[in-house]
């Protein structure tokens, strides 16, 4: 479903942060992406939403060559994905409903659609009696719960999750955890890049390790230490 | 999805933005305020420099005197004949004995003069024909047809003493580019002030916007089409300027009453405040539209910065 060939990333104000990845992720698979700070994740994940582009190499999604996308079809792309980020990256202005109706909006649904699906996935996550309220008025894992709602709620291919649970208390790490368990159970890919060694051990799923922005191990049953 | 739809939730969102962000809708409502202000205080300045103008221009006017004596008939042949030149905006007979009892209203306190004037028994003083012309530019074509009447201004047919163009002719050169220069500094300075209200407003709403470049990106990052980000920043730009007319347009009004009250007189007779009155259909419509177009391209340009993500 994903796959990158020989896809190296360098940024102008950096050293390289993507030395020659060579990557392929079939559908349905639940992923983990573990490595230091400045190991390549995030580029690793931007390089999949077409927020930047490879400086050598190709990375494409089903047959799409993303660097072949026009700007105008990058919109359409990105609603084939959910991402939920480490920072939550809510919007702020808008109440927790309105938050996973925007991101339906966004998709072209119709008012009906929104108005069954919203309530659905609100009570997926558990968050179904806060709905009215703005993202400041939420603690860190309720946060993160909505943006996983907002990232499901269009039904995706993939869901990645960019260090999730990187500001979270070990028990609202485990939850999200567990709802991303849950969604992948129903078929959607997941990618996860993580710091966290527990969470990479308790999934027992494919691990990569990536270093100095080379995939250093690439597992099908891995935890932390081996990796 | 229907464009209408579309249209909806762009303007639903607009509208919600607008609400929520109170703070900084009331900072870019105010700076626009100021803004339109300065605008409507350009028309208003258009005005009155437009109506002092146009009360010099009635002061002045070319005189011509006759000879005492000079018969009525001749003088009103001269004067159909004057009529029929395009440039002459009225004419007004004054007649020997008319010309004479204002003399001596003029001079009610002189007595030496008086006195001289009934030791004489005849009036000494001519009759007079007021000319005035369309626009002050005009005056000179007007004596050049009198000086052409050479019959009538010399040998012993002649009825005309003296024509006071020349004397004139300086003041109304002067008047002419006086109203020119006026006319056109005006413009520039209402331009300048208008260009710089109007960057002020912009940096303003561009500063509203950056406040919000990271909820921009993030639904970029959700999928979201780039005018469907556009949409809302450009309804609430567009709202500003609603609101921020209606404003205006309520300060203008304790403010020209204050002013007319107090310049009246000042500026030859503009009452500001009936001015205003008379005019606020359209003050408020040219106002609406600069305010709309203001808030709705600032918004516009604005965020396109931030839909490179």
């Amino acid at each position: 479903m994903i796959y990158f060939d020989h896809v190296s990333k360098v940024f102008e104000d950096r050293d390289i942060s993507l030395e020659d990845i060579n990557l392929s992720i079939s559908a349905g698979e639940f992923v983990s992406i573990i490595g230091p700070s400045g190991a390549g994740k995030t580029t690793l994940v931007r390089l999949i939403l077409a927020e930047v582009q490879p400086t050598s190499g190709s990375v494409s999604f089903e047959s799409q060559d993303l660097s072949l996308l026009r700007e105008s079809d990058i919109p359409a792309h990105r609603q084939r994905i959910g991402v939920v980020f480490q920072d939550f990256r809510l919007l702020k202005m808008k109440t927790v409903y309105e938050n996973i109706a925007f991101a339906m909006e966004a998709a072209g649904k119709t008012d009906e659609e929104i108005l069954a699906d919203v309530p659905y996935v609100l009570s997926l996550v558990n968050l179904d009696h806060k709905k009215d309220r703005f993202p400041h008025q939420l603690s860190g894992g309720e946060r993160q719960r909505l943006a996983i709602a907002r990232a499901i709620i269009n039904q995706p291919d993939v869901v990645i999750a960019d260090e999730p649970t990187g500001n979270l208390d070990p028990e609202s790490a485990f939850e999200v955890i567990e709802i991303l368990k849950k969604i992948n159970d129903l078929g959607t890919t997941i990618i996860l890049t993580t710091h966290n060694p527990a969470i990479v051990d308790a999934l027992k799923k494919r691990v990569i390790k990536l270093d100095q922005g080379r995939i250093q191990s690439d597992e099908a049953q891995g935890n932390y230490q081996s990796a | 999805m229907s464009l209408e739809t579309d249209f909806r939730r762009i303007i639903n969102n607009g509208i919600k933005t607008f609400t929520r962000n109170s703070v900084v809708s009331a900072a870019s409502i105010l700076i626009m305020t100021v803004t339109l202000f300065v605008i409507s205080t350009v028309i208003f300045l258009n005005a009155i420099l437009s109506f002092s103008l146009s009360q010099i221009q009635d002061r002045v006017d070319v005189n011509v005197y006759f000879y005492p004596g000079t018969s009525v008939e001749r003088i009103f042949a001269f004067q159909d004949e004057l009529a029929l030149l395009p440039e002459i905006a009225s004419l007004e007979f004054v007649s020997q004995e008319d010309v004479l009892i204002a003399f001596r209203e003029r001079h009610a306190g002189d007595f030496l003069t008086l006195q001289a004037l009934d030791e004489l028994n005849t009036n000494p003083l001519g009759a007079v024909l007021n000319i005035r012309a369309f626009n002050a530019g005009q005056y000179e074509a007007i004596d050049a047809f009198i000086q052409s009447q050479t019959n009538l201004i010399t040998g012993p047919q002649a009825i005309i003493e003296k024509v006071n163009f020349r004397q004139n002719e300086q003041v109304i050169n002067r008047l002419n580019t006086l109203i020119r220069t006026t006319q056109s500094l005006g413009f520039f300075v209402s331009l300048f002030f208008i260009i710089i209200s109007i960057l002020i407003s912009f940096n303003t709403i561009r500063l509203a916007i950056y406040n919000s470049r990271e909820e921009i990106g993030i639904m970029r990052l959700v999928g979201a089409q780039n005018r469907y980000i556009r949409g809302p920043f450009v309804v609430e730009g567009l709202l500003y300027g609603v609101v921020s007319t209606v404003l205006t347009v309520l300060i203008l009004i304790p403010v020209t009453l204050w002013l007319s009250k107090a310049t009246t007189t000042f500026f030859g007779g503009l009452d500001l405040f009936a001015y205003y009155i008379n005019n606020l259909f359209q003050i408020f419509l040219i106002l609406l539209v600069v305010g709309m177009l203001l808030g709705m391209i600032s918004s516009f340009i604005a965020v396109r910065r931030y839909l490179k993500v």
